[in-house]
């Protein structure tokens, strides 16, 4: 896809779950989009309705009690509504997923290799010998020390990080062109996750993958991402390329989510700026912003909905101020 | 939203006049062998020692599998050591019987990580924050009245920003945040001098993470509170710590003042702990300093315990043990070739 259409349109996505005879929403009307070798994040903290999204995308939610209304084009291809067969082809080929827990995404059955084996063998038609080869050289791209001890070797005979590694290799082992990583680093420690995100930071260039990160962690996002979603109760607060985000917050949530990570170096805040509150449970959210609760800046106009708008088509926020409206305190001395 | 307070060093009083010079804890050449099914054996704190003085904030720091959570749990007496000794308030612990003990358990509590898990989810929050009222006795030997249990329990809502009513309800119905905020009300129930916290925020979203490390350093100024803070998270570690401790595969590496280690870290492994957090800065990826996993604690090495890791490892280093040494700042460090 060098031509320069997105490889993922999503546009007013919705998933909701049917419970008790309603349908209660958990994601409501989100877009967004992927370009070729373009890494974006979708960040939020836990029930935000990312993770959901990731699902829909690789139709992977259970229709029979979750609605998926929108639509989601993944080269050119509509896939809300695509047939589980249609879909099977697509998954593990043209759109792959790499999970938080590697040791639950492999079977503990068969040897690493041959679950990578096994995925080259079926979409592409290899022999097993064939097959083994690629994998092998998959493993040796990843930073795997010794791939063939590695392909011999049972999941939990693996470090976390190798086992990450190997799940990585296995997402790849078909060369997809999205690869969509769901907090692929979460359960790593801090030296070994510097290196994942090093690995997912060169796919673009060593495999020409796009990838969409999902995570919890504002500095995973700063670090590997160009674009970013941020997502709060269901919906998108804020979405902009990663610099201006970063820098210039636009939306209050996404401000206040910044200025409550105890800082690294420099001086340190006698008390942490927390949100107070939690957000609130996907059956309770209100009609305006959800965020409006716990947000410093609300007013009474908050209680109607708000439409994504910015400055410019790239930088958007769901906030009825205008970003000049929003001046964040910065941390001072007194 | 808050305007945060700074001060350069340390967020919080340095704490001299305290009327007992004696440390709250300490600890000196604790090992802690763990026997395997097969008859091999696995260190999983090899000679350490430390000393947490009142006041303190001892945060220990290190990635999985280094060590911190045993340590934690033996200088609790939650399980027994290989061989060392523990000394807390004074007195010996190590191998003090449980029925002697049980009235210095009052003055150690600890809090966990699985804030679910810790909690029975068949009582009421009002129940299981009056266990401890019940099971200890007070001062003069004599039972809490059932008044004076009610009394305490209001306090401690009030303690940890919970409304009264919490009290009657049960643990599912409550936010990660606020059964955290459970957990820390029944480790100060009996009024403790040290609480042993062992990954008390990794499990919560950053925004409630800021709020309950906030309550952290609440409690301590206003009940005096001495800590031994275990996390992986530096930044959290930082944010709460008077001084920090670095493991790595089961020994000390580093300690010291908190701005002293993590701002200008001796430690080839504490530098490159430092280098591999993430930030919330664009731009500032830096290729990975450190190459491979953490080595199995199974296989002992010769050497320094980070030499297969360690980017100016020199061949002194594989064959000979450093110990920790103090350097002029004040700090710790078990190196050959610390960073000046």
């Amino acid at each position: 896809m060098e031509d320069g259409s997105p490889v993922l349109e999503v546009r007013e996505l919705s998933v909701g779950v049917r419970s008790g005879g309603r349908l209660v929403p958990l994601v409501e009307r989100i877009s967004f989009t992927v370009h070729a070798r373009e890494i974006v994040g979708l960040v939020g903290e836990s029930g935000c309705g990312k993770s959901i999204t990731a699902m829909a995308l690789m139709g992977l939610l259970d229709s029979s009690v979750m609605h998926v209304e929108g639509s989601i084009r993944f080269r050119g291809q509509e896939l809300v509504g695509l047939s589980p067969r249609h879909f099977r082809k697509l998954r593990g080929r043209a759109l792959a997923m790499v999970f938080q827990d590697p040791m639950t995404a492999f079977t503990p059955v068969y040897t690493v290799g041959w679950q990578i084996d096994e995925q080259i063998i079926v979409h592409e038609g290899l022999s097993r010998r064939q097959a083994r080869q690629r994998t092998l050289g998959l493993l040796a791209d990843m930073g795997v020390p010794d791939p063939q001890r590695t392909a011999d070797s049972y999941p939990h005979q693996l470090s976390g990080g190798l086992r990450q590694r190997a799940m990585i290799a296995m997402a790849l082992s078909c060369r997809p062109q999205l690869l969509i990583a769901d907090e692929p680093t979460t359960a790593l420690d801090v030296t070994v996750q510097a290196q994942i995100l090093d690995l997912l930071r060169n796919l673009r260039r060593d495999y020409g993958s796009s990838v969409l990160m999902i995570t919890h962690d504002m500095g995973v996002v700063a670090e590997t991402c160009d674009a970013v979603a941020v997502f709060y109760a269901g919906r998108v607060a804020e979405i902009g390329p990663s610099q201006e985000m970063f820098s210039r917050p636009a939306h209050p949530y996404t401000a206040a989510l910044l200025a409550s990570i105890p800082p690294l170096i420099g001086p340190r805040p006698h008390r942490l700026p927390a949100i107070a509150g939690a957000p609130p449970p996907p059956a309770q959210r209100p009609v305006g912003c959800a965020f409006a609760s716990r947000c410093s800046f609300a007013r009474d106009t908050c209680a109607k909905p708000v439409a994504l708008h910015g400055m410019n088509p790239e930088h958007q926020a769901a906030c009825v101020l205008s970003p000049d409206q929003l001046v964040f305190p910065v941390p001072c001395d007194d | 939203m808050f305007y945060p307070r700074t001060s350069l060093f340390s967020p919080f009083p340095v704490m001299t006049d305290m009327a007992s010079p004696l440390p709250v804890l300490s600890a000196s050449n604790l090992i802690k062998t763990y026997k395997l099914a097969d008859g091999r054996e696995v260190r999983a704190v090899d000679d350490v020692s430390l000393t947490v003085q009142a006041g303190d904030v001892l945060g220990l720091v290190g990635e999985s599998g280094c060590g911190k959570s045993t340590l934690g749990r033996c200088l609790l007496k939650l399980m027994d050591v290989s061989s060392g000794q523990i000394v807390f308030e004074g007195r010996d612990i190590t191998h003090m019987r449980e029925a002697t003990l049980r009235p210095l358990r009052q003055r150690m509590q600890m809090v966990f990580q699985d804030s679910y898990a810790s909690l029975n989810p068949r009582r009421r929050v009002g129940a299981l924050l009056a266990e401890p009222l019940k099971v200890h006795r007070q001062a003069d030997g004599q039972r809490r009245s059932s008044i004076a249990i009610t009394h305490r329990l209001e306090e401690l809502m009030d303690l940890v920003a919970l409304s009264r009513d919490a009290l009657e309800r049960y643990p599912h119905e409550f936010s990660g945040g606020q059964r955290q905020r459970i957990n820390i009300a029944r480790a100060l129930a009996l009024s403790p001098r040290l609480i042993v916290a062992d990954e008390p925020v990794s499990a919560l979203d950053v925004s409630v993470q800021a709020q309950i490390v906030n309550l952290f350093a609440d409690l301590r100024e206003q009940l005096g509170l001495t800590y031994l803070f275990i996390a992986h998270d530096l930044a959290v570690v930082r944010q709460i710590s008077t001084r920090v401790a670095v493991m790595y595969l089961g020994g000390i590496v580093e300690t010291g003042q908190t701005d002293v280690v993590l701002c200008q870290p001796a430690h080839p492994y504490t530098r490159a702990l430092m280098q591999a957090v993430p930030r919330p800065i664009v731009g500032g990826a830096k290729p990975p300093s450190l190459k491979g996993d953490i080595p199995s604690p199974m296989k002992r090495q010769a050497g320094c315990r980070f030499h297969t890791r360690c980017p100016v490892a020199q061949p002194y280093c594989a064959a000979n043990v450093p110990v920790l040494q103090r350097l002029d700042d004040g700090r710790d460090v078990a190196c050959h070739f610390p960073v000046a």
